[in-house]
């Protein structure tokens, strides 16, 4: 099941994969700590995560199932990811397999792609 | 010094147990009608990928490179540096003289030829001679795109 997060909460989590704290997001989204906070949770309902890490990786799973799904090379970017990982399914895929890194570089090569279209 | 020189090869006619990866990709190509399904995996650390381009003064950039490709092997310690940019290698010359090939491919399906060039690293040039193999693929999700597998011939180029 795809969770649909609203635009709020997707900058949020894509700050925190970055690794930032819920003050660094206040600050960098203009928003309350308690309002990053809030948004965390909701997130972590939504994904029906066990605790925000796993929400991270459950949000980092969704991102790059949505990039791969819309990119128009899904099948060779899967094989590119079971080289990097070892595993086939993106639900398999974890923090620990560097799974930030890899949603990061999948989208450079997709914006590589998009800029010689 | 050898610039760049090539001679052209029919893939079916490849010794098979010298260039497994490359005769082992040929025949998964062709018998899946260049289209890849989950068996790609498995060939996919010993290619690079590449999108085809509108014109071929150069080669097309790297998109993804196997770890385990020859390619990667020959450029590893400039992969991932600002030589590297943009999917370049460092030899902008040698990716010139080598663009013809991907047209080829493209336009054909595959190509393959056994070259010798002069490539040219930051820290000075280089002989080497190598096999390239190149294909013209659909991935399922709509993009057309080029797997190439080279294979060093002189295991000992370094």
């Amino acid at each position: 099941m795809v969770a649909i997060l609203t635009e709020k909460q997707t900058e949020v989590m894509s700050l925190k994969s970055k690794g930032m704290t819920n003050k660094q997001i206040a600050g960098s989204l203009n928003l309350n700590e308690s309002t990053v906070q809030e948004h965390v949770q909701a997130v972590v309902r939504k994904l029906g995560a066990r605790n925000p890490t796993h929400c991270l990786t459950l949000f980092a799973q969704q991102r790059l199932a949505d990039r791969l799904r819309a990119s128009g090379l899904e099948e060779t970017l899967r094989a590119f990811i079971k080289m990097q990982t070892g595993h086939d399914s993106l639900s398999d895929i974890t923090l620990d397999d560097g799974l930030p890194d890899i949603v990061e570089y999948i989208e450079t090569v997709l914006s590589q792609v998009a800029e010689n279209d | 010094m050898i610039e760049y020189d090539s001679k052209c090869l029919t893939p079916d006619r490849l010794c098979r147990s010298k260039f497994a990866v490359i005769t082992q990709l040929h025949d998964y190509m062709t018998s899946n009608d260049f289209t890849i399904d989950m068996d790609f995996a498995e060939y996919f650390p010993y290619l690079t990928i590449c999108k085809p381009t509108k014109t071929y003064d150069l080669a097309p950039p790297i998109l993804l490179m196997g770890n385990l490709s020859d390619q990667k092997r020959l450029f590893e310690s400039h992969y991932g540096t600002a030589a590297f940019e943009g999917g370049r290698t460092p030899d902008k010359n040698l990716e010139r003289l080598a663009a013809a090939g991907y047209e080829d491919a493209v336009e054909n399906g595959t190509f393959c030829e056994e070259c010798e060039a002069t490539v040219m690293f930051p820290d000075g040039p280089k002989y080497v001679p190598f096999l390239r193999y190149m294909v013209h693929y659909k991935d399922p999700g709509g993009r057309n795109l080029i797997a190439y597998a080279a294979s060093l011939l002189n295991r000992n180029w370094q």
